[in-house]
């Protein structure tokens, strides 16, 4: 049995978990679900010795363990895999799962039977692993998840800790997952699957903890609770979903357009092929893809910090780009909020005359932004770095919305966000569309896609497609996605 | 003439292949290390100093192995386990080492510019391979020093591409917290790299005093660790590509000595410049960070 008792741990100001007690037992599947920031991630850590607690200790089977060593943690039989996959970028995916208990044990590294042994584990659980000797950094997203998965095993850990493993997963994928979660469980394992998707916990989860601001406020198990009741516990309040049938949008004329758009990579490789779609104002557009199949550099495309080999855009005045990674490419976390709002050009412009910034009347401006989208942050002085994921989103669109755009492209916006954080996103795009905006939304998460978006394309190997309204159904999109069929 | 220059070439390359070796390890750790001129400076000084009086070249390598690791140990302190600035702390480390050295030497032997002298190290001819006309003298009869660098070349090679441990310091250099949470001990493998890094530099060290000046002078390493960190990137993070930098940096340098007694037009201090605007070239026209380790630079630290 692996148990935590009364673990605290304090990040600076910010009491990240605040007495948690929690416990798995061998052979279930123990959901851990919060919303962001409400201590999963740091209560993953601490198990996996990752951190230290600052109070409280873990016990498997009644041995203490070492607090802050990983390397004890993973004696002990606790592995845990990582929401970004810890994986070594340039080295061979062999390489990489040299590092974990695929170790042959000899001085010497033998990577043939280290492939060899990763072949055998990978074909029980279905897994397809990328070809010989090639590097992590080409690999797509639900690849390295899968890697990281694999060399988790690979120490044949009594106990496996996922994080958020799921949300890159595409809908076919996410099944062959789930059933090797029930595997490892009939092994007798333990499996602790952190997620925020509820209906997640709640098909295929043992028993539940709900963390809430750092504490426990509820255990419970699937046949006793049902998605509202954990989302109410979740968040302690109930979250409005934004209706977008309400809004009634309807498109207007196109303001995105995109004609053969063709990209090829450095080494001659087809990246893009022949991208043709408009997007009118006051619509929603959303591409549906599994990750890699060309959306990364799509929006590069739209965003003009990559030239077309062939093709052309043309918008009816100015793209705001929300892009995926916010952390690298959208924010620059050591700056202050309203440093990060004024990058937009059209919010500099504001608050500058002939070259020289108005300081007092940009941190104005960002107060007012961060009142009018209730981003939780003290001021408009605080480091971006500070606000939690859903928050720095929330700036995001912020900055993007408030900059005036006629059209906004947004990759993955709403990945790792809770569901109030998602809803507040969501609701701001649909009333930036319904106020006559045109929005191309690219996403992995069908079920947002579904929600919120008018139109639907398909990208899959650098193609598109348009689906028709008789194919909007998550299964019949998840194959389509996967280029079951085209 | 030929012969002469060729060794000529060999004893200007092995204290700056040596370093780089030594430097090659610690930066495939994540680590950059400015300071390693002065490890370079104090190993030249502790190996002349106790050599000097003591008479033995065996001591005096012992000392410049303790002097290079001491040194290193004080930059893995605060880059390693304070995680300082690695740019900062190594230069600091550099002008500590001058300035010591240079206190330590006119304390010892006082200022009246008379040179303190030591026998060179012994030559050891390899057999039949030393009487090969022209090679032979060229590659086949030098000390014990340069023999062990150039084997070091394979071997580090081996290590580093072909040992678990190899791939563990790889892993720190390339993403240190994802090294840190598969056990690796990301703190206790950088300073085993700067021990040894250490213990090389203080060898290159003692080569300049024991081998190549046969005495001391303020600081006698002349830039010859700032040109190790020159091979480390032209050599592209590759020990065989060190040691070809290191030659023909080596060939640079003896080419201007060659140069400088013939007394010729071409101006010798063109070749000097040679292993910088080398290596400027590399790095602007060959993508050098390409091979270089992700996190090369990035202090670690848990948080």
């Amino acid at each position: 049995m692996l148990r935590a008792i009364a673990i605290t741990k304090r990040f600076g100001r910010t009491l990240a978990l605040d007495g948690v007690d929690f416990e798995a037992r061998p052979g279930e599947i123990h959901a851990l679900v919060g919303e962001n920031g409400a201590g999963k991630t740091t209560l993953m850590n601490v198990l996996a010795g990752s951190l230290a607690p600052d109070h409280g200790e873990a016990l498997l089977d009644d041995h203490r363990l070492q607090a802050g060593s990983p390397r004890a943690a993973l004696k002990a039989g606790i592995a845990a895999v990582h929401q970004s996959p810890m994986l070594f970028e340039r080295m061979t995916w062999e390489e990489n799962l040299a590092l974990g208990g695929f170790d042959t044990g000899g001085e010497l590294l033998d990577l043939v039977a280290v492939a060899a042994r990763a072949r055998a584990l990978a074909a029980k659980l279905g897994f397809e692993l990328p070809p010989a000797g090639a590097t992590v950094e080409n690999r797509s997203v639900a690849e390295r998840v899968r890697l990281e998965v694999l060399r988790a095993l690979s120490f044949n850990p009594r106990v496996l800790i996922l994080d958020e493993p799921t949300s890159v997963l595409a809908p076919s994928e996410l099944r062959a997952f789930l059933d090797l979660l029930r595997n490892l469980r009939t092994e007798g394992r333990i499996v602790v699957l952190i997620t925020h998707k509820l209906a997640e916990a709640i098909a295929v989860a043992d028993r539940i903890t709900v963390l809430r601001r750092g504490r426990v406020v509820a255990r419970t198990t699937p046949a006793e609770t049902s998605e509202e009741k954990l989302a109410g516990l979740m968040i302690g309040e109930i979250v409005v979903q934004p209706d977008a049938a309400a809004m009634q949008l309807r498109a207007g004329d196109p303001v995105l357009r995109v004609e053969n758009l063709t990209l090829d990579d450095r080494t001659g490789r087809r990246v893009l092929d022949g991208l043709s779609f408009r997007v009118g104002a006051g619509e929603i557009v959303g591409i549906a893809g599994v990750d890699g199949n060309g959306q990364t550099e799509l929006v590069e495309l739209l965003a003009g910090v990559r030239s077309p080999s062939d093709g052309k855009m043309t918008s009816g005045g100015a793209v705001a780009v929300i892009p995926q990674n916010r952390d690298l490419d959208g924010l620059i976390l050591d700056m202050r909020l309203w440093e990060n709002l004024i990058l937009a050009r059209p919010l500099r412009e504001q608050v500058t005359s002939h070259g020289w910034l108005n300081t007092s009347r940009a941190i104005e401006l960002g107060r007012e932004l961060i009142e009018r989208f209730r981003i939780r942050a003290p001021g408009p002085e605080t480091i971006a770095g500070a606000l939690s994921g859903g928050n720095r989103q929330r700036l995001e669109v912020a900055r993007a919305i408030a900059s005036r755009p006629r059209v906004i492209v947004a990759h993955n916006i709403c990945r790792g966000l809770d569901l109030a954080a998602t809803a507040e996103v969501h609701r701001r795009i649909l009333e930036f569309a319904a106020s006559g905006g045109a929005v191309l939304l690219i996403s992995s998460d069908l079920d947002e896609l579904l929600a919120i978006c008018g139109r639907l394309l398909i990208i899959s190997r650098g193609k598109i497609r348009e689906t028709s309204p008789d194919e909007r159904d998550p299964e019949r999109l998840g194959l389509l996605m996967t280029g079951a069929r085209d | 003439m030929l012969e002469a220059f060729l060794v000529s070439v060999i004893t200007m390359a092995t204290p700056i292949l040596l370093a780089a070796l030594g430097e090659l390890l610690v930066e495939e750790s994540g680590v950059v290390n400015i300071g390693i001129e002065g490890a370079m400076l104090s190993g030249a000084f502790a190996a002349l100093t106790i050599a000097f009086f003591s008479g033995s070249d065996a001591l005096g390598l012992t000392g410049a192995i303790v002097a290079g690791v001491a040194i290193n140990a004080i930059f893995a302190v605060l880059v390693v386990n304070l995680a300082v600035n690695q740019v900062v702390t190594g230069t600091a480390v550099s002008i500590l080492a001058l300035g010591l050295t240079g206190v330590f030497y006119r304390k010892l032997f006082g200022v009246t510019g008379k040179a303190f002298m030591v026998a060179p190290m012994a030559k050891i001819p390899l057999g039949p391979l030393a009487r090969i006309p022209l090679l032979g003298p060229a590659l086949f009869d030098h000390n014990a020093l340069v023999y062990f660098t150039f084997i070091l070349v394979p071997a580090i090679w081996y290590v580093i591409t072909r040992t678990r441990y190899g791939l563990r310091l790889r892993a720190c250099g390339e993403r240190p917290e994802a090294a840190d949470a598969l056990g690796l001990g990301v703190i206790a493998i950088r300073w085993q790299a700067l021990i040894v890094s250490g213990a090389l530099t203080g060898l290159a060290g003692a080569f300049l005093t024991l081998a190549y000046a046969n005495t001391f002078v303020e600081n006698i390493s002349a830039g010859r660790g700032f040109v190790a960190l020159s091979v480390v990137i032209v050599g592209r993070w590759n020990s065989w590509g060190l040691a070809a930098a290191s030659l023909l940096f080596g060939a640079a340098m003896a080419l201007q000595f060659g140069l400088q007694a013939l007394g010729t037009v071409v101006p010798y201090q063109l070749f000097l410049a040679l292993p910088y605007a080398l290596t400027l070239v590399v790095l602007a026209g060959f993508g050098g960070q390409a091979a270089a380790p992700s996190a090369l630079g990035e202090p670690y630290r848990r948080q």
